[in-house]
C-alpha cells in the first residue's frame, strides 16, 4: 500500500543533456540553450544535477548523492541532516524539482 | 584619406553636401550633417580617421541635422537618424558633437551583433589587454583616459567587442568620453589633451570627449588578448585596493554588463568563458590616478 509520500521523487530542472558548463575554480556557470538561462552553482551541485540528469530519483537516491558529493563527514557532524536541509534548499531554489 | 587631409571648410563643405565615409574601428559610418559644431567635432578629434567619398558599402549611414518646425525655432533642437529612422528624442542644438558620439555608440551596440558587446572600456599595454566594465560615475572613463595619456593603447572607452569566434577583442578607437568633474581632472593630467566642445546641461551634466592617440586609431585591426579583468570604483580619499574576484563572480558581472549576451545565447557563453578563463578578474578602488596607473603597470608587466 503506497503511503504518498514513496510517489515523490526528485529531477534536474536543468536538462544537463544539453546545457552549456564552463568551471571557473570550485563554481561553475550553466547555460540552458533552451531558455538561455544561467546559473552560477558550486561544482559539487553540478555533479550531483549530472548524476540525477532528468530521470526520476527516490528521495534517498538523491540524500546519497548529495552527501558524497556535497559534505565532507570528515568536517560537516551531522551529514544526513544536512543533506536532507540542502536537498530542500536545492529544491526551493528551483534546482532541483519534486515531481509524482 | 585621412581627415586631417581636409581643413575645416572642405569638411563641412562634404558633411552639408553628400557627407562622407568615417572609418571607426571595424566600421564604417556615412555621415551627413550642415551642423558647423559636427563638422568641426570632426575634424577636431578624428584626425587620424579613415574617409571615402564613394565607399560602396557601409554599416551606419547616418545624419545629425537642426530638427525643422516651429519648436526649432524657439528652441533649437539637434536630430539623430539612422538609415532614416530617429531612435532618439532630439537634443539641444549645444549638444550635436555628443549626439553624435552617443549615436555612433547606440548603432553599434544596437546592430553589430557580429560581436559579443559590454559596456566596458578596454585598453591594452604589453600586448596585455584590460577590461574594465563598470556603471556609469564609476571613474572608468577617467581611469580609462588617464592611462591612455600615459601610453596604453586604446581600444575603447566605452564598448568592448569581443571576436564569438575566439574571444579577441577588436579596437574600437574613437573620442574618449568625460563628464562632470573628470574633465577637469583630465586637463590638469594631461595637459596636451585635445578636447572637443563642451556640452552643457546634457542628461548626464557636462560633457566633453577627448581625441583618442594617432597610434591607437592606426592600429585598429590590431586584435588584443584578454588579459585582465578590472572592476574599478573611484572612492575619494580611498587607499587603493586590489581585490581578486573569483572567476565565476567575474562571469556574472560581465554578463550583466553586455549588450547582446541573450541574443548570442550559446555564442555568447563560449567567448564570454574564453576571455574569463584567460583573464585574472579583480575588484580596483582608487582615488589617486597616478597611484592607480603604476598598479595596472604591475599587472601588465
Amino acid at each position: 500500500m503506497s503511503d504518498g509520500v514513496s510517489l515523490i521523487s526528485y529531477a534536474s530542472s536543468i536538462d544537463m543533456s544539453t546545457a552549456l558548463v564552463s568551471q571557473f575554480d570550485d563554481m561553475s556557470i550553466i547555460h540552458e540553450p533552451e531558455s538561455d538561462q544561467l546559473h552560477l552553482l558550486s561544482i559539487s551541485v553540478t555533479s550531483v544535477l549530472k548524476l540525477i540528469g532528468h530521470k526520476k530519483s527516490t528521495k534517498s537516491e538523491v540524500l546519497r548523492l548529495i552527501s558524497d558529493n556535497c559534505f565532507d563527514s570528515a568536517v560537516v557532524g551531522d551529514v544526513a541532516e544536512e543533506s536532507e536541509a540542502y536537498l530542500q534548499h536545492l529544491v526551493g531554489q528551483g534546482i532541483i524539482k519534486k515531481t509524482q | 584619406m585621412i581627415v586631417s587631409d581636409f581643413s575645416v571648410d572642405e569638411c563641412a563643405n562634404q558633411l552639408r553636401g553628400s557627407g562622407f565615409a568615417l572609418n571607426i574601428g571595424p566600421f564604417w559610418c556615412h555621415i551627413q550633417s550642415s551642423l558647423p559644431s559636427v563638422a568641426s567635432h570632426i575634424t577636431q578629434l578624428y584626425p587620424d580617421a579613415l574617409v571615402s567619398k564613394d565607399r560602396a558599402f557601409i554599416d551606419f549611414p547616418i545624419k545629425i541635422a537642426r530638427k525643422s518646425g516651429l519648436r526649432g525655432w524657439v528652441k533649437p533642437l539637434a536630430e539623430f537618424t539612422f538609415n532614416g529612422n530617429v531612435p532618439f528624442t532630439p537634443l539641444s542644438l549645444d549638444q550635436s558633437p555628443a549626439l553624435t558620439e552617443w549615436g555612433i555608440n547606440w548603432c553599434v551596440s544596437a546592430h553589430a551583433h557580429q560581436y559579443l558587446i559590454l559596456h566596458a572600456a578596454v585598453v591594452e599595454r604589453n600586448g596585455k589587454a584590460v577590461i574594465m566594465p563598470a556603471p556609469s560615475g564609476s571613474g572608468k572613463s577617467t581611469l580609462c583616459t588617464a592611462l591612455v595619456a600615459r601610453g596604453w593603447r586604446l581600444l575603447s572607452d566605452e564598448l568592448t567587442l569581443i571576436s564569438i569566434k575566439d574571444s579577441m577583442l577588436q579596437p574600437f578607437a574613437k573620442p574618449m568620453s568625460l563628464k562632470n568633474e573628470s574633465i577637469q581632472v583630465i586637463k590638469d593630467f594631461w595637459p596636451e589633451a585635445v578636447f572637443g566642445h563642451l556640452c552643457t546641461d546634457t542628461v548626464k551634466g557636462c560633457v566633453t570627449h577627448v581625441k583618442p592617440p594617432a597610434e591607437s586609431v592606426r592600429l585598429t585591426s590590431k586584435m588584443a588578448e584578454a588579459a585582465v579583468v578590472l572592476f574599478p570604483q573611484y572612492k575619494q580619499g580611498a587607499a587603493l585596493q586590489l581585490v581578486k574576484k573569483e572567476k565565476a563572480y567575474a562571469y556574472m558581472s560581465l554578463v550583466e554588463n553586455a549588450f547582446n549576451y541573450h541574443l548570442l545565447g550559446a555564442h555568447a557563453f563560449h567567448a564570454l568563458s574564453r576571455v574569463v578563463k584567460q583573464s585574472d578578474s579583480y575588484d580596483f578602488v582608487y582615488s589617486d590616478l597616478d597611484e592607480a596607473i603604476l598598479q595596472l603597470e604591475w599587472l601588465v608587466r
